[in-house]
């Protein structure tokens, strides 16, 4: 007893000797060690000087009292700032155990080197790049660096200032709109986009696209923000740099199929409501969207996003003139003309109070999707019963709706719940994707645990559900287990 | 203490402008309050347009356990700030950019090109975080009345002769019930805050310290922040390079970011 007494009281005592000096009431400040040097630019003064000598806070004046012309002295940027260092380089290695409808499991890896940012030339020119390289190994099959090693320019294009408030970039550029999170409907240029599938998180996909070549031009009218940009059809062999050649083909004939135009607008409507309109001609087909967010209180943002859209039915492009068995066809609604159709996303984002969750950080988004051109609940069961010939048309209907990246349904919803720090420093998050009409949906499972100040480890969790021939139980890849070890330079 | 990201989202929301509650019964006082903390306020920011480097590091037992460099762009719009903040590290979040425009807050990340649109009690970075990265006027959202005078230890531990303000909620966007502020008698300077959640705990205290002239004025380059709720954690934020620089509004709408360049 004594010397559990004795043990008590010393580890007590270290405990309290550990603890950093500091009152309980904050009369007095911590007392602290000096921490490692920051790469901060020295002090400089407006003129560029070094800074002036500490002074005497007793004697100082404040700023009303300064003496006239001295806060706004000729050098502005006269410090050199660390936000010039603009490039980031992540490499990432990533382990995959993927299971198929049959239950087949296959296992591989990928590695790939993630290189981004911009660079400045001067004050008016600049480079933003975007290029990764991967290559990927996979169980049972002969690897072959042609097949398996690839670089991607995800971007690559010149901007020019032609004032602080006029901007031009031309090149290959990640166009990105939209405020929702499950589903973008005013993201015109996600249409055979992704390099990579590895995730079913929109945010993750959103890392992983090409940008398309682009001249877009930037400025303000009064308080309003106005871009306007193009799009170039680019027709270029197949087996070219500039298309699918190994190792090296651009994509471009995926990502600049057609002739586009665009333009977005977006107003000052107050201090708390966002909202961007645009304008679209796709190959001569027009389209009208906007998005618009905005808060109630601390916690919740409400967003929406809609497009409209003359362009033909996924069905209907998928299966062209002849594809499928005419009752098939009938059944999904396909052979139809182009014609205006509606996308949607409605949402929300709650981050729980601190009366429900105490310090936790938890939020949780909820979306509904609407997507007429995709499937009715009658045409989804045309699609699951496909039979013989029809089973290769019904493949092709999800080909469409993967490659264009929206819903296959006509509704669909989408959550999310993300917990930051639900250990320690470790990040937990969880998505779902469900389809009313059918009961089939996606979830997944994502761990994301700090290494170090630099590197990430992930572990992912992939499972589709609902019948096999539902619109997310067709998906091939039943489940997707994945490690991920990253480092960024 | 650790980089409390929902702090700097509530910070974030602070700075709009405040509905007059004025403090009924101590007019005189109410009237030397405000101008005290206005000073107080000029002093922390400058009330133009400016850049500023900071680095913020969190300490746990007195450990240093992350640190943190953006660089902050603000632009004064009525009682307040727009405000851009640039990550310039961890390297996992650099070049990221978070924009706060009134009550509008976007996080923009340059590997998608995606902003995406938060609620400021929300987290917002791996890392980086902390609302008094972001500029804002206490004046804006608080109403202040004079508590007397009191001798305190300030954050280099001497003793200061303070003006001891008691700041109230004056909207309901202000992230904080209530702030005490000891504001230097002689100088105006910021001294010391304690802030106060809804429910009266001590959420953090700071204190101003390191004083330094920047942009021609004499101003605190570091600010020392202890958690209310675990004195262990504290964040220790160190500004440098006050610069004037004109930023055009256009900047501070979401559709701009792509184009951000320093």
């Amino acid at each position: 007893m004594k010397r559990l007494f004795i043990c008590s009281v010393a580890a007590t005592l270290a405990l309290a000797l550990a603890q950093p000096v500091s009152a309980d009431d904050f009369d007095l400040p911590p007392d602290l060690p000096a921490a490692p040097a920051q790469s901060l630019p020295p002090d400089v003064a407006p003129d560029g000087a070094l800074a002036a000598p500490d002074t005497d806070p007793a004697t100082t004046p404040g700023e009303f009292s300064a003496p006239p012309g001295v806060e706004f002295a000729s050098a502005e940027d006269a410090a050199p700032s660390a936000a010039g260092r603009n490039a980031t380089l992540v490499l990432e290695a990533r382990a995959f155990a993927n299971r198929d409808l049959d239950g087949n499991t296959t296992n591989a890896l990928r590695f790939q080197a993630h290189y981004f940012g911009a660079r400045d030339f001067g004050g008016r020119t600049g480079l933003i790049f975007n290029l990764r390289a991967r290559t990927f190994i996979e169980e049972n099959r002969s690897y072959r660096f042609a097949d398996d090693f690839n670089v991607d320019v995800q971007e690559l294009a010149l901007r020019y200032a032609l004032s602080p408030e006029t901007s031009l970039q031309f090149g290959r550029i990640n166009i990105r709109n939209g405020v929702a999170s499950g589903f973008n409907p005013t993201d015109w240029f996600k249409d055979g986009s992704l390099v990579v599938t590895d995730s079913a998180a929109p945010a993750d996909r959103r890392n992983e696209r090409l940008g398309v070549v682009a001249l877009t031009g930037t400025t303000t009218l009064g308080q309003t923000l106005m871009q306007i940009g193009y799009r170039p059809q680019i027709d270029a062999d197949p087996g070219t740099v500039w298309t699918d050649r190994d190792n090296f083909g651009l994509g471009l004939d995926r990502t600049n199929p057609s002739d586009a135009w665009f333009v977005k607008v977006t107003p000052q409507i107050g201090d708390n409501l966002s909202f961007t309109a645009n304008a679209l001609l796709l190959d001569d087909d027009p389209g009208i969207g906007f998005e618009l967010s905005g808060t109630l209180g601390d916690n919740l943002v409400l967003y929406s996003e809609m497009m409209a859209q003359k362009r033909l039915s996924i069905a209907s492009e998928a299966l062209g003139a002849s594809e499928g068995s005419a009752a098939f066809r009938d059944g999904v609604g396909a052979g139809q003309g182009k014609d205006w159709h509606y996308q949607a996303a409605l949402g929300l984002n709650w981050a729980l109070s601190q009366k429900m969750v105490g310090a936790r950080d938890i939020s949780l988004t909820m979306e509904y999707h609407l997507n007429t051109a995709g499937l009715s609940s009658s045409q989804i069961d045309t699609l699951s019963g496909a039979q013989g010939a029809d089973e290769a048309a019904a493949g092709a209907i999800h080909g469409i709706a993967n490659r264009r990246q929206e819903p296959l349904a006509r509704n669909q919803i989408f959550t999310r719940l993300a917990w930051n720090d639900f250990w320690g420093d470790s990040d937990l998050s969880l998505l779902g994707f469900y389809v009313p009409a059918d009961g089939s949906g996606l979830a997944q499972l994502s761990f994301d645990v700090p290494v170090g100040d630099n590197g990430n480890f992930n572990l992912r969790a992939i499972s589709s559900f609902g019948d096999s021939r539902s619109v997310y139980g067709a998906n091939p890849t039943k489940t997707s287990v994945q490690m991920g070890m990253t480092y960024t330079f | 203490m650790k980089l409390h990201r929902r702090e700097f989202a509530q910070l974030l929301l602070g700075g709009l402008g405040a509905a007059g509650l004025a403090s009924v019964g101590m007019p005189a006082f109410a009237a030397d309050a405000g101008t005290i903390l206005r000073e107080a306020d000029a002093i922390r920011n400058p009330q133009t347009s400016f850049v500023v480097d900071v680095a913020l590091a969190n300490y746990d037992r007195g450990r240093v356990t992350e640190q943190t460099t953006v660089t902050t762009y603000s632009r004064p719009v009525g009682a307040q700030f727009q405000t851009l903040v640039h990550i310039n590290s961890p390297a996992a979040d650099r070049g990221k950019i978070l924009l706060r425009n009134g009550n509008i807050l976007w996080l923009y990340d340059p590997a998608s090109k995606a902003s995406v649109r938060i609620s400021p009690r929300q987290r917002l970075l791996g890392n980086a975080s902390n609302g008094d990265v972001v500029s804002s006027n206490l004046v804006g959202d608080y109403n202040a009345a004079l508590n007397g005078e009191e001798t305190i230890v300030d954050g280099d531990r001497q003793n200061r002769n303070c003006h001891k303000l008691q700041l109230t909620q004056a909207s309901q966007s202000a992230p904080y019930s209530a702030i005490e502020f000891w504001v230097d008698t002689a100088s105006n300077q910021p001294v010391k805050g304690k802030y106060f959640t809804q429910s009266g705990k001590l959420i953090k205290v700071a204190w101003y310290r390191k004083l330094k002239n920047q942009m021609g004025v004499s101003r605190p380059t570091e600010i020392v922040i202890a958690d209310g709720f675990d004195p262990n954690k504290v964040t220790v934020m160190s500004m440098s390079g006050f610069r004037a620089k004109t930023i055009p509004e256009s900047w501070f709408n979401k559709e701009w970011l792509p184009n951000f360049s320093t």
